[in-house]
């Protein structure tokens, strides 16, 4: 097993290097000079740019400038936003705790109601039951979540006031940030107003960004289910007497949520996707909000740094699910 | 059996199954009785019906399979009248089954001692000690070889052999009055076959169970059974004791079948009978008797009556679905 | 157990027929189908049935609700927008962008995607490798921000954000061919096609193409519906796209600001989008299990 666990985690290694030079050639890409793109739009005098040309090793030999590139990743440097003058590294973290409450909440929202409606789709088969849920997850499946969103909206905030329709919390309220995840960080200042608060600017955003999650885990589990109820050891588990629920929960759902939890954790770049438009529409103040208005803005560090960071969770994630799913099925563990 | 008392009593049983809208049928009013003690083998082709006839007795007959009719006395209660809560006390406790392909049987996830100690959680009484003292029992009864180290495995990590040999003692764990096998050693190497069949012989005297035997092979089921069932596109065509079967068959099916069994590969013949034809398509419904188009001895009646089964008194247990059984027709007796 | 489906009479059927009469039966699959074409025709014949021209703005119908609404005009059968045109017209005319921009893309990324995979399926080595590797950065990058990325380098339009897509959705392309490629590289047709002396292009096209076609078929399906949606949330970001190209994403984008005032602006064009993405899907469903071996016709 720990050769396995070896194997795969040098397999990250190319992946990020592959993700480091694609975001490199990124920026080498775009048109008009890198130089201007990475200083900002205000234009510079012709010794900065001199001074940036050195700076950015735009004199040197393009294999150099990625080592040199590689090596300022490694040790944090992934550049400086050109319009807020920040490093790229700084502001991801500053704000990517809110893409992953937003994310945590979403995926929990997508499981807890994906899975039973799945087990339910499958264990009443062909009733009106399984057609409604399989109906609905492939709506859900279908939506532009963009539009989505803006239904939703138009319900619950416009026409109906319940829910706010962007940020994360009221500015009335201020709260020091600890571990910038606002349901957390409301709790720990003690002030349950703004818990409420937060709740409530979570809402609507977890349940567009759940939308996909949920028809994909729900037709998965459904799916899944039924190969399983089909097999010769879901017949041995009723002959040996054993309780319908027994032989749904225990022997067969176990067995059919195996490929279930590989999707689920595989869900990350579709989240991010979900995320960048969420973010947009409800002003939410994440990377996927972050990131786009650095294309829109031509911040291209931002973009560039974004990319990377971003891929690079992707993988990270990835990668501890492939893991993850090693552990869990007996059968694979065998395997070398 | 002479004295023993009767497990099982299958009277009438008929399962169809449903597909958009079209009724199939699968096993029409068969019939048998167990006692305690007795072996009845089940013979027949794929399709004959006889995989049917035990989930249809264990009452796991699903959608889309419908009992039609049917009565199923164990200890004389009816077990198809019961709802699934009251029957299920019975499954796995009193009446067992074991199956074909013991590997793909067993539950991948779990190890072979938590599928074992479930039977006994479920049916029994017995603390957490007791049971896995039994456990431990149950693989040195089976002759599992390194039981420990079985007990701990996974059912993909064993051979055929060891798994069924796991089945056996799920099957067997909370002392069954009838366990029901249903082509336990169809899938596994010859030498293992020898193994299984010696195991369930001596597990039933052991404990005077009653056994049903489903198979295809002939051959296989005469060394284990009492007396024996040939089923045919869904029906019971002779029910006879095992050596008089071999003696004389009075079924045109039975005596094919005889004559096929490479036991029976005579010089002479230079050749191994087989049937000629197949069974009927499913759902596909006969004006008279269903073996008739691959009866050499078919005469026009058949074509155009049903036969029933005829329960022959004299030499009981003995019965024939045929208008013109074998030695009737030559005219001895 | 196998699901047993009955016909009447089904004597020798063709693998291709057998798939045909199989997705017939599936009347979900058969509507989706009816409804796609449906949206074609009319995408087809936007000029020809449109009623007005989806770029003329009629100054003083602005913001007139559809048709069942009190304050609906003639001639506006689903309402006009911020600007007077009409709103069915620019939808007809959003279908054209939608569904032919969708095609396109699949289309160009079946093809180089099926290439890419060949030539790794069946190069092995050094050169799989790479294509592999390359495939998995490309698939670790969020699809919509592998998509903004590249328009951002590119410049926002149409054009470019098709191409986007196009590219975002290569990868899957590659690893379904490439895997298909190597399972059928052991099979005995392969190796005695190979002994008849064929090989490279000739092999891929000729001999193992048409054994890999249904999931490729599938996932060509299915890359459509991702490409229309793909290609409307571009628009909407407004890299796509661009006002007043009446695409339907882009659609979207302009009427965000008049969702209280004129619902309609906003619910419409996205009602467009849902439908043909879930014909879609409907359609690619029915199309994987008719083309599935383990359902049998009897």
């Amino acid at each position: 097993m720990p050769q396995l666990l070896l194997r795969r985690l040098l397999l990250v290694v190319p992946g990020f290097l592959g993700i480091t030079a694609l975001t490199f050639f990124l920026i080498r890409l775009a048109p008009g000079d890198p130089i201007l793109l990475l200083a900002g739009e205000r234009g510079v005098s012709a010794e900065r740019y001199a001074e940036l040309q050195h700076q950015f090793g735009f004199d040197q030999p393009l294999i150099l400038q990625f080592v040199d590139y590689l090596w300022q990743v490694l040790n944090g440097n992934l550049g400086t936003s050109v319009v807020t003058q920040t490093p790229v590294l700084e502001e991801f973290g500053k704000l990517f705790p809110a893409t992953l409450e937003l994310a945590v909440i979403a995926m929990i929202l997508a499981t807890i109601i994906g899975i039973p409606a799945g087990v339910l789709a499958a264990v009443k088969r062909n009733t009106v039951i399984d057609h409604s849920i399989t109906a609905i997850s492939l709506v859900g499946y279908s939506m532009p979540i963009f539009w989505w969103a803006l239904l939703l909206i138009l319900l619950f905030s416009v026409n109906l006031g319940w829910t706010p329709v962007a940020g994360r919390l009221n500015f009335i309220y201020d709260i020091d940030r600890v571990t910038g995840f606002m349901l957390i960080d409301t709790l720990l200042a003690g002030d349950k107003d703004a818990f409420f608060d937060a709740l409530h600017h979570l809402v609507l955003p977890a349940i567009v960004l759940a939308t996909i999650p949920l028809a994909v885990i729900t037709r998965m589990t459904r799916s899944s289910m039924l190969e399983v109820l089909k097999q010769d050891y879901i017949r041995t588990a009723r002959a040996k007497g054993l309780s319908e629920f027994s032989v749904i929960f225990k022997h067969a759902l176990r067995n059919a949520l195996i490929p279930v939890i590989t999707v689920i954790g595989l869900q990350t770049s579709i989240l991010l996707t979900g995320a960048i438009l969420t973010e947009i529409i409800f002003s939410w103040p994440g990377i996927g909000k972050w990131i786009l208005e650095a294309v829109y803005r031509r911040d291209y560090p931002v973009v560039q740094g974004g990319v990377l960071l971003i891929a690079g969770l992707v993988i990270l994630v990835n990668t501890t699910v492939d893991l993850l799913y090693v552990v869990i099925n007996p059968v694979l563990r065998q395997k070398k | 059996m002479n004295g023993e008392p009767v497990l099982l009593e299958v009277e009438d049983l008929s399962v169809d199954f449903e597909l958009r809208g079209v009724s199939i049928n699968a096993i029409q009013s068969v019939s048998l009785k167990v006692s305690a003690g007795e072996t009845v083998g089940i013979v027949g082709e794929s399709g004959s019906g006889k995989s049917v006839t035990s989930l249809a007795i264990m009452g796991l007959i699903k959608e889309p399979g419908f009992l039609r009719s049917g009565v199923v006395r164990i200890f004389g209660e009816d077990m198809l009248k019961l709802s699934r809560r009251q029957r299920r006390k019975y499954l796995g406790r009193d009446i067992s089954m074991i199956f074909q392909e013991p590997t793909e049987s067993l539950n991948p996830v779990f190890s072979i001692a938590q599928q074992i100690d479930e039977v006994l959680k479920s049916h029994g009484s017995m603390n957490h000690e007791q049971r896995t003292d039994r456990v431990l029992e149950l693989m040195k009864i089976v002759g599992m070889p390194e039981p420990e180290k079985t007990l701990r495995s996974w059912p993909h990590q064993l051979s055929g052999g060891m798994n069924q040999r796991v089945m056996i003692a799920m099957a067997i764990a909370c002392n069954p009055s009838l366990l029901i096998a249903d082509e336990p050693t169809t899938a596994l190497d010859v030498t293992v076959q020898e193994q299984i069949l010696k195991l369930l012989r001596r597990l039933q005297q052991e404990n005077n169970m009653g056994l049903i035997f489903i198979t295809h092979d002939l051959s296989v089921v005469s060394t284990i059974a009492d007396k024996i069932i040939v089923m045919y596109a869904g029906q019971v065509v002779e029910l006879c004791a095992t050596d008089d079967l071999f003696q004389q068959a009075l079924h045109p099916y039975t005596e094919a079948l005889l004559k096929s069994l490479p036991e029976n590969y005579s010089s002479a013949n230079k050749r191994m009978d087989s049937i000629k034809g197949s069974q009927p398509a499913a759902g596909e419904i006969l004006p008279g008797c269903r073996f008739q188009p691959r009866c050499n001895y078919a005469r026009e009646l058949c074509s155009q009556q049903k036969p029933v089964l005829n329960a022959i008194e004299e030499f009981s247990p003995r019965a024939v679905r045929c208008f013109y059984p074998l030695v009737y027709d030559s005219g001895t007796v | 157990m196998k699901e047993i489906i009955l016909f009447d009479d089904l004597s020798n059927l063709t693998p291709h027929q057998e798939v045909w009469y199989k997705l017939r039966a599936n009347r979900s699959a058969m509507t989706a189908l009816a409804v796609l074409l449906f949206l074609i025709a009319g995408a087809v014949l936007a000029p020809l049935i449109a009623p007005h021209d989806p770029y003329e703005q009629y100054t003083d119908t602005l913001l007139v609700p559809p048709y069942l609404s009190a304050e609906s005009r003639p001639g506006f059968l689903l309402g006009t927008d911020d600007l007077g045109r009409d709103m069915f017209s620019r939808l007809l005319y959003g279908a054209r962008y939608s569904l032919f921009l969708g095609f396109a893309i699949v289309v160009f990324s079946l093809v180089s995607g099926v290439m890419i995979g060949a030539v790794a399926g069946m190069k092995r080595g050094l050169t799989e490798t790479v294509i592999l590797r390359l495939m998995d950065i490309m698939l670790a990058v969020p699809a919509i921000l592998l998509a903004i990325v590249i328009v951002a380098i590119l410049g926002p339009s149409l054009v470019n954000a098709a191409l986007a897509v196009s590219i975002v959705l290569l990868p899957q392309f590659v690893r379904i061919t490439r895997a298909a490629v190597i399972s059928e590289m052991s099979r005995e047709y392969v190796l005695a096609s190979q002994l008849d002396g064929s090989k490279g292009g000739r092999l891929f096209f000729h001999t193992i193409l048409p054994n890999i076609s249904s999931p490729l078929i599938v996932l060509a399906t299915l890359s459509f519906s991702s490409a229309i949606l793909d290609i409307a949330a571009l628009g909407f970001l407004g890299l796509g796209a661009q006002p007043p190209t009446p695409e339907w994403g882009s659609l979207l984008s302009s009427s965000r600001e008049l969702i209280e005032v004129a619902p309609w602006t906003v619910t419409l064009p996205g009602l467009a989008i849902l439908v043909t993405v879930l014909a879609s899907n409907l359609l690619g469903d029915g199309l994987r299990d008719a083309l599935d071996p383990k359902v049998e016709v009897r």
